[in-house]
C-alpha cells in the first residue's frame, strides 16, 4: 500500500495531493494535460524535490520533510512512459536483462518476454523495432524489475489504436497473474475504465475526488467530474421538473434515443435532431428538445435517423450534480 | 537553379582549396622523406621515442581520470559555479604552451617551494620524466575536457532519468547507460590529447629540455644537422597517433551503422 502526501511550490503552479493506493490495485490520476499528474510520478520516483512530501510504502517511510530515507533505486518503484526510451547501444534482451540487474536472461524474463510477445524481437537494437514494439519492449523492461509499485505516465498515449488495444490487453492479462500495485496517469477515459480500480479526478494540482472508478461513472457529483467521465449534457433540474436538484447530468451513452410513435413509457421529451457526426462504430447525434435545450446522443450505424427527424428522448438515467 | 549552381561550383572548389592546404604539410613529409633515406640510426632517437612514449601514456592516465568526472559535471551542472569551472578550462588551451612552460617553472622551479619540497625528496623536479608529464598534462587536458563535456551533453539527460526511473542507482546509471553511450565522443578526446600530449613542444621544452621527448628530439635534429635530419623524427610522431585517430574514427562509424 502506497500512502503519499505531496505539496510541489513552483511560481505558477501548486501541486497539493494525499492519496492512498491499496495494494495490488489500480489507482488511476485521471485529468487534463497540466494538471500535475506526471509531476506526482517524478516526485514518487524521486526525480523531482517536493517543497513537502510524506511517501510511506508497506508501512516503511520513503521520504518526508527531513529528506530522502530510503534512496530513489532503493525503492523498488519503475516507471514507464509515454516514449519508450530503451537504451540505444543495447539490444532489447539488453535493456531487458539491465533492468532485471542480470547478465543474461533467466527464465523469469524469458516468461515475460513470451508473455508480451516479444521473444523473436530480442536481439534488435530499439531504432530497428516499431514504436509499438518499442514500447512493448518498454513494458517488459519495467516489470522485468519487479517493481512494488508501478507507474505509467500515459504509456498508450503514443500507441496507433491496434497497438493500444493489444498493449492493454496484455498488460491487463498480466495484471491477473501478477496483480502489481499501479499508478495509471491518463486523460483517456477509456483506458482509465479498462484498468482503473480506484481514481483521483485531479484538476489544477488538486484531487477533486478519489473513489472507485465506477463510482465516479456513474455519481459524478460535480458538473467539472461529470465534463470529465464524459457527461456532454446538463440541463437545468428546475425547468425538467426535478426541485431541489441543480442540474441534470446527461451521458451521450445512457441517453436512450427512440423513434417517434415506439414504445412511448417512461420520462419522454420530445425532440429534433439537428446534428450527426460520425465516430467510430457509431454517431453522435445532437437533439434539439422541445423546451430548446440541447442533448447529445450516441446510436449505433445500424439505426437510420436523419437530421430534422422527431425522435424521444428518455432522461431516467441523467444524474444529478452540483 | 543557375545561381544555385554557381553557389555550389564555389563552395566545392573552395573546399577543395581547404584540402590541398590543409594536406599539403603531409604530402610533403612523404614525399621527402624516402629521399633523405630512413633514420641515420643514432641511439638518441630510440630513447627519445621511448621517452614519449612513456610520459604520454602516464599523462592520459592522469588526464582521463582528473578529466572524466569534471567533463561529466560540466555537462550537467548547471551552476554558476560550473559555468566558471567552464571558462578556467579553456586557459590553458588559450595561453601559447611557451607561456604555460613558463609558468610551470614559476610553480615547479628549483626555487620554489613546490620545487624545494621535491628536491629535498629526490632532486630538482626540472629535466625529470614528471616535468614532462607535468607540462604534456597542461598541454593536453583541456582537449580532452572539452571534448569529454560535449560527449556527455550529447547522452539525452532522459536516458539517465529512464534508468532512475527503473531503480538504477546513479553509479550503474553512469557506468551502463552514459558512458558507453558517450564512448565515441570520449575517444575522439583521448585521441586529440594523446595527440597533444605526444606531441607537446613548447612547455615541454622549458622545463624538462631533457629527458628528450620526441619534439625535443626533432628540435635538436634540425637545429644541429638541419631539416633532413629532422624529418624523419616528424614521421615517427604522426605515424604514432595516427593509429589510434584512425581506429578511433572507424569505431565511430561502427557505432553510428
Amino acid at each position: 500500500m502506497l500512502d503519499c502526501t505531496l505539496r510541489i511550490d513552483y511560481p505558477k503552479f501548486q501541486l497539493d495531493v494525499a492519496f492512498v493506493v491499496p495494494r495490488h490495485s489500480v489507482y488511476c490520476l485521471y485529468g487534463p494535460s497540466g494538471s500535475g499528474k506526471s509531476t506526482i510520478l517524478a516526485a514518487l520516483i524521486g526525480l523531482i524535490k517536493p517543497t513537502k512530501s510524506r511517501i510511506v510504502y508497506d508501512g516503511v517511510l520513503l521520504q518526508d520533510d527531513h529528506g530522502q530515507k530510503i534512496a530513489p533505486w532503493r525503492r523498488s518503484f519503475s516507471m514507464i512512459e509515454q516514449v519508450p526510451k530503451l537504451f540505444p547501444h543495447m539490444t532489447l534482451a539488453q535493456n531487458i536483462a539491465f533492468a532485471a540487474g542480470k547478465r543474461t536472461l533467466g527464465d523469469e524474463e524469458q516468461k515475460l518476454i513470451a508473455q508480451f510477445d516479444l521473444s523473436d524481437r530480442l536481439r534488435y537494437k530499439p531504432h530497428q523495432l516499431s514504436g509499438g514494439f518499442q514500447q512493448q519492449g518498454a513494458f517488459v523492461r519495467a516489470l522485468a524489475t519487479k517493481p512494488k509499485l508501478l507507474l505509467l505516465d500515459e504509456p498508450f498515449f503514443a500507441l496507433d489504436w491496434q497497438f493500444k488495444e493489444q498493449m492493454i490487453r496484455l498488460f491487463a492479462a498480466y495484471r491477473e497473474q501478477n496483480p502489481v500495485t499501479t499508478i495509471f496517469v491518463t486523460h483517456d477515459l477509456r483506458e482509465a475504465q479498462r484498468l482503473a480500480d480506484r481514481i483521483g479526478i485531479l484538476q489544477d494540482g488538486r484531487i477533486l475526488r478519489d473513489d472507485r472508478m465506477d463510482a465516479v461513472f456513474s455519481q459524478p457529483q460535480t458538473m467539472s467530474i461529470a465534463k470529465q467521465m464524459g457527461y456532454t449534457s446538463f440541463l437545468s433540474a428546475e425547468k425538467y421538473q426535478h426541485p431541489g436538484q441543480q442540474y441534470l447530468a446527461i451521458h451521450p451513452d445512457r441517453l436512450i434515443v427512440r423513434k417517434k410513435g415506439i414504445e412511448e413509457n417512461g420520462i419522454l421529451l420530445g425532440g429534433t435532431i439537428v446534428a450527426m457526426t460520425p465516430r467510430e462504430g457509431f454517431y453522435r447525434i445532437e437533439i434539439q428538445l422541445e423546451l430548446g435545450d440541447h442533448v447529445q446522443a450516441t446510436v449505433r450505424h445500424e439505426h437510420t435517423y436523419r437530421v430534422g427527424e422527431k425522435v424521444v428522448v428518455d432522461l431516467g438515467k441523467a444524474v444529478y450534480v452540483v | 537553379m543557375r545561381r544555385f549552381a554557381i553557389g555550389s561550383w564555389v563552395a566545392t572548389s573552395l573546399s577543395l582549396c581547404t584540402l590541398v592546404i590543409v594536406s599539403l604539410p603531409m604530402i610533403t613529409l612523404l614525399a621527402h622523406v624516402p629521399q633523405n633515406g630512413w633514420l641515420t640510426t643514432d641511439s638518441g632517437v630510440f630513447s627519445a621515442l621511448i621517452t614519449s612514449l612513456q610520459s604520454t601514456a602516464v599523462t592520459m592516465v592522469f588526464i582521463i581520470v582528473l578529466g572524466l568526472p569534471l567533463a561529466y559535471q560540466m555537462a550537467r551542472k548547471r551552476s554558476l559555479w560550473f559555468r566558471i569551472v567552464n571558462k578556467i578550462i579553456y586557459v590553458p588551451l588559450v595561453m601559447p604552451p611557451l607561456v604555460i612552460g613558463l609558468l610551470l617553472m614559476y610553480i615547479f622551479g628549483p626555487y620554489t617551494w613546490i620545487g624545494q619540497a621535491v628536491s629535498g625528496l629526490s632532486g630538482s623536479l626540472v629535466n625529470t620524466l614528471v616535468a614532462v608529464i607535468i607540462a604534456q598534462f597542461y598541454e593536453a587536458v583541456p582537449y580532452f575536457v572539452l571534448a569529454a563535456e560535449a560527449a556527455f551533453s550529447d547522452v539525452l539527460i532522459n536516458y539517465e532519468k529512464t534508468a532512475y526511473a527503473l531503480g538504477k542507482s546513479p553509479w550503474q546509471t553512469f557506468f551502463h547507460i552514459t558512458l558507453p553511450l558517450a564512448l565515441p565522443g570520449l575517444l575522439n578526446g583521448v585521441a586529440m590529447a594523446f595527440t597533444r600530449s605526444i606531441g607537446a613542444f613548447g612547455a615541454v621544452i622549458v622545463i624538462a629540455y631533457y629527458p628528450h621527448t620526441l619534439p625535443v628530439a626533432m628540435w635538436i635534429a634540425l637545429q644541429e644537422q638541419g631539416l633532413p635530419a629532422a624529418l624523419p623524427l616528424a614521421l615517427i610522431l604522426i605515424l604514432l597517433s595516427l593509429p589510434l585517430t584512425l581506429l578511433i574514427l572507424l569505431g565511430r562509424r561502427r557505432t553510428h551503422a
